[in-house]
């Protein structure tokens, strides 16, 4: 377990090093921030100022040669925009995102998985037509709709739920809603095929001709043989989560990364770019490793 | 390599912070303390009910040498005063100051203070005050992007007694007083000085009628009602703005009732807006002007010509667009600058809608109707509309047999273009949104006509004369004359297809009662009443 | 050794088993009439398709829900068809147990060895099939598996086919079964390690009296292993016997032709005769004998009846309109 564990890591600061060229690269072809962060009463020489106090004058690779130096002793820039240090506005948002994402994928698992089993073993049911619905509708409705709909539905006409913002309880209901009813669809639908296949496995035949009973073969057999890909799905599932949850932050003013990148991309405010960027990185190799990880607990064939 | 003459900027660059600016870890929450508010009650005490507000988008900066947009107004026009600013129906009136005298040369004003005049640390406002906050507001420390329109011209300021002070300017300013309540905020000097920077970054403390409390980025900011305030005690306690940049999101709020106003409506979701018995619309006009400009620069000789630009001006009905893109939400306009600006209620011959005339005009003139114009817009985020608007003004154009291609740029890229240095040939008309922050209409003036300007798409030299002429008055009546004769001259040239000022839309809920005030582009909370 | 008086333990009367759409059904096995008596082992061969896993799943009830089966199935005097899935469940891998064909595939690779012999033990202990003197070391060292303590710990694939097969074979018969029905238990193994495989089943015979049906086109286990033959072709049994009769005198054609198939090998060189032609689509057999089309020695009147049954000697016959004719 060692080496490999060294392994990745090795590889991932490999990523990691390649992603910040990329990021650096990309987000200064978005665009000069001057105009942005310069109101219109700007003299030349306060964009002048801006641009040198921010070494946007300096070659590219001299700008990307100092960046890279600071990142490694821990200063990721301060904001164009806020003039707060970027790491600081990033790690304030990483928060609110974590637990969205992580409570939404939670009740995706919840939901998904046994929909999911409870559909393979009844194929060509009336239940799993139903749940062919569901799943079908979970993938195709945008998830800015979905909440906007539960807005309107548990928000404004029967006043439960807080429509938006971020603060107690009862703020992550609707949100996490939103998030579960995509992710839930395509856990159910991966969890149905997996458990399909492992249903038809040999192995399943075996100890159906041996009178294992039924809820051991579903249960401890195939669910764990068809977890493997699920478990993989749900690593990226989660990652995608950490920074696409843009939309669904923004209709309930989540003030999570995903909007923040967002904001900072059109704002062209370069260091919060980079900084929620990398930190997402780190975060998403981060969970992967702990899905490969826990892939070779569960899988015996994988020598770790 | 040059090293930057300030050894901050090189400094920040190379990854040290410049002096002071460290955040405080964890929750970028900026707070009051307590001790700093010297025995000031809560407002909770008073039995005030608390108002919550939801707007669309967070203010960028707590310290009042840092405003880059007018967007900030919303938290520095309730918190801070400048020696003068504007009353409750727009007009100018004293704010911390009292009264004031001015020199016949117009370069000495002499300045009052109220004796009731207080910082929300309950100090009383000195002429020392009115000093600092002038040299703070030039300091090449602090790197204030404003400083060319007011401050910069201050030569001086004497201090004459506890309340008294004389401010020197290099140039005779006739935009000066207008401008007091915008660009120069009176700041504490004792407060500034024992608490330095986190003055500024954590702790403002101001004049105005609210008092800050506390702030967390893209999340909130909360402020008290400042009882001791010289006149405009609020009614309301404690008021939380919340940012919720999503309008439907927004709006829901005041419909669920966890928001009691709701500010940056667009047109689009007032309209069903006035039809909900428990809300509430309320509109005042803003100074925000929407126009398209015309690159008059030469990229495209025809539109050098002015029978040009006015022939494109008569071939659009703004009030038809007015009526169907902002759903009548504004006020048309012929001339470039909002009704109640200064000088512009000057009488002209309106283009009027007259698409045969345009046409027969552009023929004249020599007007390829085959070579399309390149017409840049702004994609909707920032500005309703702003997306639609173009698009129907080129509707309008093609009617009349012009072709035009858009191009839609996200506000970055807009803002590279129309803000750009070398202004692009390639670009024929371009959308443009513009806010006057008062009725003083020298800073757009001089920011969108000067030639060689940042939003200047035109160059006559007999308007840049003008222009250079036009603060240069004593006599406000002289000043009114000329500037009816600048926009006069400015009509006739048609740099730009001016069409319309917004209205400032809010959604409240029925227990509240506010006129918000004229002719600004924020809301002013103080005299919003809330019942219960 | 089996008694001829004795009743038999299972008897198979007029199987039929159809897949696929009512009007033009594709019959798996039809008309299949065997009996099996106690510790007997029965070989059951044919190629691919002629239907001989179908009957094992048929007997066994583990066919798709699709199937439509006819007929009857009578074990130890109880009707098979007839029970319920729980009472069904009440006799499979305890009275009634099947080895599969896959041995490199029919144990759960994410459990040890281990867990899924105590699973099977368990669950026969649950149903008082079993009790705990039988123990997994016990039942592994039954099956001649080397070092079983240390199997119990290791995962499958640490283990090779012919050890999977062995713990296969363990776990169908933790609880001695008196019929094992045994699909393709060699096809997937080494040639060295099928013979051991082989003694195994017959050691199970000898030791508890197990009845066994052994389904496999391998000929040469069958001959090894067999006491008594079927050959099935196209869903049909066409010639039963004592495996040593219908190896040296097939009366059938396609007998012949199957025996004839096994490779020669003389010297270096290596002949084989494949049988032309292929396996009739079993929706659309034509009228008379299913082997029609492919037989060497056909008459009309093969294409056009139906061959019945010609008894031939002491328990063996045939389906064949020639089949009394010397070959």
């Amino acid at each position: 377990m060692g080496p490999f564990i060294l392994k990745r890591i090795g590889q991932t600061l490999i990523t990691l090093l390649l992603l910040t060229i990329l990021i650096f690269t990309l987000a200064r072809l978005t665009g000069d921030p001057t105009p942005l962060v310069m109101p219109s009463e700007a003299t030349d020489a306060d964009r002048t100022f801006f641009r040198e106090q921010y070494g946007l004058d300096r070659p590219l690779h001299e700008q990307y040669l100092v960046f890279l130096r600071n990142i490694l002793s821990g200063d990721f820039g301060v904001s164009f925009r806020y003039r707060e240090p970027a790491m600081n506005l990033v790690l304030a948002a990483i928060g609110p995102t974590l637990q969205l994402a992580g409570l939404s994928m939670l009740l995706a698992i919840i939901i998904g998985v046994p929909l999911g089993i409870a559909a393979a073993l009844r194929q060509g049911s009336w239940f799993a037509a139903i749940v062919r619905g569901y799943a079908g509708l979970g993938q195709a409705m945008p998830s800015f709709w979905v909440g906007l709909m539960l807005i309107m539905l548990l928000s404004i006409t029967l006043p439960i739920f807080p429509s938006s913002g971020y603060g107690g309880v009862a703020n992550f209901v609707l949100p996490c809603v939103t998030l579960a009813f995509f992710a839930s669809a395509s856990v159910t639908l991966l969890t149905w095929a997996n458990m399909t296949e492992a249903m038809r496995s040999d192995f399943v035949q075996m100890e159906r001709v041996l009178g294992i009973p039924n809820r051991l073969i579903v249960l401890k057999h195939a669910l764990r043989n068809a977890s493997l890909p699920i478990v993989t799905y749900l690593g990226l599932q989660f990652g995608l989560l950490l920074g696409g949850a843009v939309v669904t932050e923004r209709v309930f003013a989540w003030p999570g990364v995903g909007q923040l990148v967002v904001e900072a991309i059109l704002n062209r405010d370069f260091p919060v770019v980079q900084a929620s960027v990398l930190l997402t990185a780190v975060l998403f190799m981060t969970v992967n490793l702990c899905v490969d990880l826990l892939y070779a607990v569960l899988d015996p064939r994988v020598s770790a | 390599m040059t090293l930057a003459t300030d050894n901050g900027s090189h400094q920040a660059f190379l990854g040290h912070q410049p002096i002071g600016r460290r955040a405080v870890a964890g929750g970028l929450i900026a707070t009051a303390l307590a001790s700093g508010l010297g025995g000031a009650k809560t407002a909770a005490a008073q039995g005030k009910p608390p108002l919550v507000v939801a707007a669309g988008t967070d203010i960028i900066t707590l310290d009042p040498c840092r405003i880059a947009g007018g967007n900030d107004y919303l938290f520095f026009a309730n918190v801070f005063e400048g020696l003068y600013s504007h009353d409750e129906n727009g007009r100018l009136a004293p704010a911390v100051a009292e009264s004031h005298t001015v020199s016949p040369d117009g370069l000495k004003y002499e300045f009052v203070l109220r004796s009731n005049a207080r910082f929300h640390n309950g100090d009383r406002v000195t002429a020392e005050d009115v000093r600092f906050s002038w040299q703070r507001a030039i300091a090449p420390e602090t790197r204030n992007p404003r400083a060319s329109v007011l401050v910069a011209n201050i030569a001086d300021v004497e201090v004459l007694g506890e309340r008294r002070c004389r401010v020197l300017l290099k140039a005779r300013d006739a935009s000066f007083m207008e401008n007091l309540g915008e660009y120069w905020y009176i700041i504490s000097k004792r407060h500034a000085e024992s608490a330095g920077e986190a003055a500024f970054e954590r702790q403002p403390i101001g004049t105005g009628p609210f008092a800050f409390v506390e702030r967390r980025i893209r999340s909130h900011i909360k402020l008290r009602s400042f009882d001791e305030h010289w006149g405009r005690v609020p009614q309301v306690g404690e008021v939380t703005i919340k940012i919720i940049p999503d309008d439907q999101s927004r709006l829901a709020q005041v419909q669920t009732g966890e928001s009691d106003l709701v500010i940056n409506i667009p047109p689009v979701l007032a309209a069903p807006l006035q039809r909900m018995p428990d809300l509430k619309v309320i509109r005042a006009p803003s100074f925000q002007n929407i126009y398209v400009a015309i690159n008059a620069l030469g990229g495209n000789p025809i539109l050098a010509k002015s029978e040009v630009r006015r022939a494109l001006n008569m071939a659009i009905d703004k009030n038809i667009l007015l009526r169907t893109v902002m759903l009548g939400f504004g006020t048309a306009q012929d001339l470039p600058c909002s009704p109640g600006l200064l000088g512009c209620d000057v009488s002209v011959q309106p283009y009027g809608f007259q698409p045969d005339k345009a046409r027969e005009i552009l023929s004249k003139a020599g007007f390829e109707f085959n070579k399309p114009l390149r017409m840049v817009g702004q994609g909707s985020g920032r500005v309703p509309q702003a997306r639609e608007t173009l698009q129907g003004v080129a509707t309008f154009l093609n009617r009349i047999g012009i072709k035009t291609e858009i191009t839609m740029l996200d506000y970055g890229a807009w803002i590279a273009v129309y803000g750009g240095k070398e202004k692009d040939p390639a670009v024929d008309l371009i959308f443009a949104n513009f806010t006057d922050y008062n009725s003083d209409p020298s800073g757009r003036l001089l920011r969108s006509m000067r030639t060689g300007a940042s939003y200047s798409w035109y160059s006559n030299p007999e308007v840049d004369a003008l222009l250079a002429k036009m603060n240069d008055f004593s006599s406000p009546e002289e000043r009114a004359s000329f500037l009816h004769r600048l926009f006069a001259k400015l009509h006739e040239e048609a740099p730009l297809i001016p069409l319309w000022s917004t209205d400032s839309i809010y959604a409240a809920s029925r227990t509240i009662k506010w006129k918000p005030t004229p002719n600004v582009s924020w809301p002013v909370l103080w005299n919003v009443e809330k019942a219960g | 050794m089996h008694r001829e008086t004795s009743p038999p333990i299972l008897t198979v009367k007029d199987l039929t088993v159809a897949f696929g759409p009512m009007e033009r059904p594709a019959r798996a096995v039809a008309g299949l009439n065997l009996t099996l008596q106690p510790g007997e082992i029965l070989g059951i061969a044919g190629e691919s398709g002629s239907g001989k896993s179908t009957l094992c799943n048929a007997i066994i009830r583990t066919l798709p829900r699709s199937a439509r089966v006819g007929g009857e199935v009578r074990y130890d005097g109880r009707q098979l068809l007839a029970l319920s899935e729980r009472e069904m469940r009440g006799l499979r891998g305890s009275e009634i147990s099947m080895v599969l064909q896959n041995p490199m595939t029919s144990l759960d690779p994410l459990f040890t060895i281990g867990n899924q012999v105590d699973e099977v033990l368990r669950e026969r202990r649950r149903q008082g099939q079993s009790n705990d003197q039988v123990t997994a070391i016990g039942l592994l060292r039954r099956v001649h598996l080397t070092a079983p303590e240390l199997r119990l710990r290791q995962y499958p694939h640490q283990l090779s086919g012919g050890m999977r097969q062995r713990v296969l074979t363990a776990m169908a018969t933790a609880a001695t079964p008196r019929l094992l029905i045994a699909d393709e238990p060699t096809t997937a193994l080494d040639a060295s390690i099928q013979d051991e495989i082989l003694l195994l089943f017959r050691e199970i015979r000898d030791r508890a009296g197990t009845a066994i049906i052994i389904v496999t086109h391998d000929l040469s286990a069958i001959r090894r292993l067999s006491d008594r033959i079927i050959v099935m072709y196209a869903g049909r049994l066409v010639e039963e016997g004592p495996t040593a009769t219908v190896f040296s005198a097939p009366r059938h054609p396609y007998t012949r032709a199957l025996l004839d198939s096994l490779p020669q090998v003389e010297g270096d060189t290596v002949t084989l005769k494949a049988i032309p032609g292929q396996v009739p689509n079993l929706a659309e057999l034509p009228h008379g004998c299913a082997f029609a089309d492919r037989c060497p020695v056909a008459i009309a009147r093969c294409r056009t009846e139906d061959p019945t049954e010609m008894q031939l000697g002491l328990r063996h016959r045939a389906f064949c309109w020639l089949a009394d004719t010397a070959s």
